[in-house]
C-alpha cells in the first residue's frame, strides 16, 4: 500500500470527495441568491463580415461592454440570411445589430421613424423588430407625418426622437461614411447630398469630362439583379433610378427639388396638382403626360407592388387635368408626399406597361424582365444599351432630357474585388466608385497618395443599430436598456473601431438633416459603467459574488 | 463491344445517382438557414408584400410539395426561375459558364500539355540539377494559392507595367452580336492572359508531378529494357515505348480536370472581376437563390459523373491489359 505522507490513498479519497462537493457546490450557488432569478445567457445575433472587419470588431466590443454589467452572452455569428430571417420572422434573440444602407428615399425622417418604431410595424418582415409598442411614440409620428406646417412638424419629429432615445429600443450606433473616390483629372461636377455622399442624381447629371473620354465607368462591388422599375432594391436602384424619372427627386440639402413635375402646388392640405415639364419624351418617342402618371399611380395601387404600395396608399385617387396637369387626392395629409412618394415613383410609360403582366409570361408585373424584351424604356437622362451580366450595365445618355448630362455614357462596372477596385481607380480604369464598402483607411491612404485621386467623405444617412428584442425579459425592461446603451460609447465605437469613418448616431435622425436632427436626445453612455449598475440596483436588480446579474424580486426569466 | 456495354450500363446508373444528387442538392439547401426572402426586405415595403414573394416563389408550401413541383418540372426541362435575376435559372447559368469555360478549358489543356511534356523531362533527367529545380518549381506552384499568384500577376502585370488590363471579360463598353463573336476578339484575348497564366500556374503541378512519377514507375519495366537492348534510341524509348503507358493515370486525371473546370474558379474570378460561374455559385448559395444553385450544382455533379464514367471506360479501351465487365 503506497503511502502519502502517512495517509494511504484510500484514506485520502473521502477527503477528495468532499473538497470536490465543496468547490462544485460554492461554483454553482455563490452566496444565497435564488436560482431562478438569475438572468439566462443572452442570444447575441449578428453576421460574420466578410470584408467589413470594423464591424467584427464592433461585436466583440458590444459583447464584452455588456458582460461588463454581469450579463451572460452567447454571442455566434452566422451567415446574413440565417441572421435576417431570425429578426424577421423567428424573433429567437435578445440583442442584435443590423445596418440600413443610405438612400434618397429615406432622408425624409418619416421612413425611419415611422417604419423601426411604430407599433404596427412590429409583423413579420417588418423593420420594427425590437417589437417596441409605445402608443404615445405611435401618436406622435403619426402626427408628424399629417402636420403640415413645418415648425409644428419639427417639433413633433423631434419628440419621436426624443421618446426613442428615452425608451432606447434600438441602440442606434454610428452612421458609416458613405465614401466616394474619384478621378478628378478625368472629372469635375460631383454634387455631394446628404446622407448619400456623391451617390444621387445630382451628382450624374451634373458631371463634367474633363478629357477626350466621355464615357463615365463606375465601380461597383456586386452583380445588377433583376432590372425591374417595380423591383426597387439595393441590386437594381443604380440603374432604374436613372432610367426612370420620378415627379420630384431628393435635392442635395435633402429637401424635394422639382424633375418630372417643374413645380406643384397644394390646392388643400389633401389636394396637390403637379405640372409636368412640357415637350418631354420617353427614350422611344412617345410623350410624357400626365396619363402616364395617373397610370403608374392606379397600377401600382391595383396590382399591389410589393415596393411602391406603402408610398401610394396615401393616395385616394388621381386625376389628369390636361396633358401636363396632374391632381393628386390624398386620404389625409401626409409631410412626406414628396419625399417619399415623390422621390420614389418611377412614372412607367403606360403604353408599355398596360400589357404587363397579362399579354407577358409572368403572373406579376414585379416578376417581368423588360430587358429580355428590350423594353426597359423609361424617360430618364439614361437609356438602357446592354448589360453583360457579371460585367457591366451600360447606359446611353438622352440628350433630350431637360437635365442631360455633358457626356456620352455611363458603364456600371462590376469588380468584385477590393484589390481590384484599388488598383482599377489608380490605373484609370475606373473613373469613380459612388459607393466604396470596403476598408476606408486603406482608401484614403490611396486617394492620398495619388493627386489624381479624390476622396469625398458623407456619413450616411443610414446606420448601424443594436436593437433589443422588448418581447421578452429581460430586454422589455427598459431599465436594462438603458444600462447597456449606457456601456456603449459610440464615439469610442466611431473613432476607434470605425477609425475615423463614421460618425457618432445620437438619434435616429441624420445629424446634417437640418431641421428635422434633434441635437438634445439623451445620450445614455454619460452614465457610465458606475452610473449604469448605479441605475439597475435601484430598479432591484442584484449581482452574486461571480457578478452575474440576477432579476429584481418577484422577476423571472 | 464490352467497353460499349460497360459504358451503357454505367449511363444508366448515373441517372440515377444523379436523381439522388438533386434530391440532396434541393432539401440542403432548403434546410440551411436563411430565407431568399431575406435579399428583398426593405423599409419601403408594404406589410404582406414578403408573404406575396414567397407565394410568387412557391416557398408558401410544403416542402414535399415544393420538391415534387421542382422534380416534375426538371423532367420537363425546367430548373426554375432565379430569385436574383427573374429569369430562367439555366439561362443565367449557361451564361455564366460559357464565361467560365473560355477561360478553364484553355487552362487545364494547357496546363496538362505542359506537364506532360516537362514531367517527361524531368523523368529523363533523372538525378541532375534541372530535375531538382523542376521538383521545387512544381510543389512552389502548387503549394501557391491561386488568388495570391492571381492578385500578384495583377499587381505586376496591369496596374505597374500596366501590360494587361486590370481584369473583366472584356474592354469597358465594347458591345458584340453574341458570345462568340466576343471570344474571337483581340481584346477578349487581352483581358484573357493573365486570369489564364495565373490558373495554368496552379494546375500545372498536378501533371506535371503525375507525369514524373508514372514514368518513373514504367521506366523500371522489362521491355523498356528491352527496348534499350534491341538499341532503340534513348529519345525514342522514351516518347514511343514509355509515355504511351505512363500516360494512363494522366488521362484519367485530365477527364477528371475537365469536369472540374466546370467549377470554375470563385477566387480567380473574383480578383479578375470574371463573370463566371464560381462566383455565381457561391453568391447563389449566399442569397438563397435556390433555382440557380441547385442547376448550377447539378451541371457540375453530371460533368463529374459523365467525366468519371469516361476516364474509367477510356482507360478500358487505352490499356489492353484492363479488361471491362
Amino acid at each position: 500500500m503506497k503511502r502519502f505522507y502517512g495517509v494511504t490513498w484510500v484514506g485520502m479519497l473521502p477527503c477528495l470527495v468532499l473538497v470536490f462537493l465543496m468547490t462544485v457546490c460554492t461554483t454553482v450557488w455563490a452566496e444565497d441568491m435564488p436560482k431562478e432569478r438569475l438572468v439566462r445567457t443572452l442570444r447575441f445575433i449578428a453576421y460574420s463580415p466578410g470584408e467589413e472587419k470594423n464591424i467584427a470588431e464592433a461585436h466583440k466590443f458590444i459583447a464584452s461592454q455588456v458582460k461588463k454589467l454581469g450579463f451572460q452572452i452567447d454571442f455566434k455569428p452566422t451567415l446574413r440570411s440565417g441572421v435576417l430571417q431570425n429578426m424577421w420572422f423567428t424573433r429567437n434573440f435578445d440583442l442584435g445589430t443590423l445596418w440600413l444602407t443610405g438612400r434618397p428615399t429615406r432622408v425624409d425622417p418619416n421612413m425611419i421613424l415611422y417604419k423601426l418604431y411604430h407599433s404596427d410595424q412590429d409583423r413579420p418582415g417588418g423593420y420594427n423588430w425590437a417589437g417596441y409598442h409605445n402608443p404615445e411614440y405611435d401618436r406622435t409620428v403619426d402626427a408628424s407625418a399629417t402636420a403640415m406646417d413645418q415648425e409644428e412638424r419639427k417639433k413633433l419629429i423631434w419628440k419621436c426622437q426624443e421618446i426613442a432615445g428615452r425608451d432606447v429600443p434600438i441602440l442606434t450606433l454610428v452612421h458609416q461614411m458613405n465614401l466616394s473616390p474619384y478621378n478628378n483629372k478625368k472629372w469635375s461636377g460631383f454634387v455631394n447630398m446628404v446622407g448619400n455622399g456623391l451617390k444621387n442624381a445630382w451628382s450624374w447629371t451634373q458631371a463634367k469630362p474633363l478629357t477626350d473620354d466621355k464615357t463615365l465607368v463606375v465601380g461597383y462591388h456586386h452583380d445588377v439583379g433583376v432590372l425591374n422599375p417595380l423591383t426597387a432594391h439595393e441590386m437594381n436602384l443604380m440603374v432604374c433610378r436613372v432610367v426612370y424619372d420620378s415627379l420630384v427627386k431628393v435635392g442635395p440639402d435633402g429637401h424635394p427639388k422639382p424633375w418630372l413635375a417643374e413645380s406643384w402646388k397644394y390646392l388643400s392640405p389633401t389636394e396637390v396638382e403637379f405640372y409636368l415639364r412640357k415637350g418631354h419624351k420617353f427614350h422611344d418617342g412617345m410623350p410624357v403626360t400626365a396619363r402616364d402618371v395617373k397610370f403608374t399611380f392606379d397600377y401600382i395601387l391595383t396590382k399591389k407592388t410589393p415596393y411602391h404600395y406603402d408610398a401610394c396608399k396615401i393616395i385616394k385617387e388621381t386625376k389628369v387635368i390636361d396633358d401636363h396637369t396632374v391632381r393628386v387626392i390624398l386620404h389625409h395629409p401626409f409631410a412626406p408626399l414628396l419625399g417619399h412618394t415623390g422621390e420614389q415613383v418611377f412614372i412607367l410609360p403606360e403604353h408599355i406597361w398596360k400589357d404587363v403582366p397579362e399579354k407577358t409570361n409572368v403572373d406579376k408585373a414585379w416578376m417581368w424582365v423588360p430587358t429580355a424584351e428590350g423594353k426597359l424604356i423609361g424617360s430618364g437622362f439614361l437609356k438602357f444599351a446592354h448589360w453583360r451580366k457579371g460585367d457591366e450595365v451600360r447606359l446611353e445618355v438622352n440628350k433630350e432630357h431637360f437635365f442631360a448630362p455633358k457626356y456620352e455614357a455611363r458603364i456600371l462596372k462590376i469588380v468584385p474585388s477590393p484589390e481590384a477596385m484599388l488598383g482599377r481607380l489608380e490605373k484609370g480604369e475606373l473613373d469613380i466608385v459612388a459607393d466604396y464598402p470596403y476598408d476606408g483607411v486603406a482608401l484614403k491612404k490611396l486617394c492620398d497618395a495619388e493627386p489624381n485621386l479624390s476622396l469625398t467623405m458623407e456619413p450616411s444617412v443610414g446606420w448601424y443599430e443594436l436593437a433589443f428584442n422588448c418581447r421578452k425579459a429581460p430586454m422589455d425592461d427598459v431599465v436594462v436598456r438603458r444600462a447597456i446603451a449606457a456601456v456603449i460609447p459610440r464615439d469610442v465605437i466611431a473613432k476607434n473601431i470605425w477609425k475615423g469613418f463614421a460618425v457618432p448616431a445620437y438619434s435616429p435622425t441624420h445629424p446634417m438633416l437640418k431641421p428635422w436632427y434633434n441635437p438634445d436626445v439623451i445620450r445614455w453612455e454619460k452614465l457610465g459603467l458606475k452610473g449604469a449598475k448605479e441605475m439597475l440596483a435601484k430598479a432591484g436588480y442584484e449581482w452574486d459574488s461571480e457578478g452575474r446579474i440576477y432579476y429584481p424580486k418577484g422577476k423571472t426569466n | 463491344m464490352n467497353s460499349l456495354r460497360f459504358f451503357g450500363r454505367r449511363l444508366f446508373h448515373s441517372v440515377f445517382v444523379l436523381l439522388g444528387i438533386l434530391t440532396f442538392i434541393f432539401f440542403i439547401f432548403r434546410l440551411m438557414p436563411g430565407d431568399p426572402t431575406a435579399l428583398f426586405i426593405s423599409p419601403e415595403m408594404a406589410a404582406d408584400a414578403i408573404q406575396e414573394i414567397r407565394k410568387a416563389f412557391g416557398l408558401d408550401r410544403p416542402l414535399y410539395v415544393q420538391f415534387f413541383l421542382y422534380v416534375s418540372n426538371v423532367c420537363r426541362g425546367n430548373f426554375g426561375i432565379s430569385y436574383y435575376f427573374f429569369e430562367p435559372a439555366s439561362r443565367i447559368v449557361f451564361e455564366h459558364l460559357w464565361n467560365t469555360l473560355v477561360l478553364t478549358i484553355p487552362a487545364m489543356c494547357l496546363s496538362y500539355l505542359i506537364g506532360l511534356v516537362g514531367g517527361t523531362l524531368l523523368a529523363w533527367k533523372r538525378g541532375t540539377r534541372l530535375e531538382l529545380g523542376g521538383m521545387v518549381f512544381a510543389l512552389v506552384l502548387r503549394s501557391a494559392p491561386v488568388f495570391w499568384v492571381g492578385l500578384i500577376f495583377l499587381y505586376i502585370f496591369a496596374f505597374k507595367l500596366h501590360i494587361f488590363p486590370g481584369g473583366s471579360i472584356t474592354d469597358t463598353g465594347a458591345s458584340y452580336g453574341g458570345f462568340i463573336e466576343m471570344v474571337l476578339s483581340w481584346k477578349f484575348f487581352h483581358h484573357l492572359v493573365l486570369p489564364l497564366v495565373s490558373m495554368m500556374c496552379y494546375f500545372m503541378g498536378l501533371p506535371l508531378l503525375l507525369t514524373r512519377s508514372s514514368i518513373l514507375e514504367v521506366i523500371k519495366e522489362d521491355y523498356v529494357e528491352m527496348a534499350r537492348a534491341k538499341g532503340i534510341g534513348e529519345r525514342s524509348v522514351m516518347f514511343r515505348h514509355v509515355t504511351r503507358t505512363a500516360i494512363l493515370p494522366v488521362v484519367t486525371a485530365f477527364a477528371t480536370a475537365i469536369a472540374y473546370a466546370f467549377e470554375g474558379s470563385v477566387l480567380i474570378e473574383m480578383v479578375f472581376s470574371w463573370p463566371g460561374i464560381g462566383r455565381l455559385m457561391v453568391m447563389s448559395m449566399l442569397g438563397n437563390d435556390y433555382p440557380v444553385a441547385q442547376f448550377s450544382f447539378m451541371i457540375l455533379a453530371a460533368m463529374m459523373i459523365f467525366m468519371n464514367l469516361l476516364a474509367d471506360s477510356l482507360y478500358g479501351y487505352l490499356d489492353p491489359r484492363v479488361v471491362v465487365q
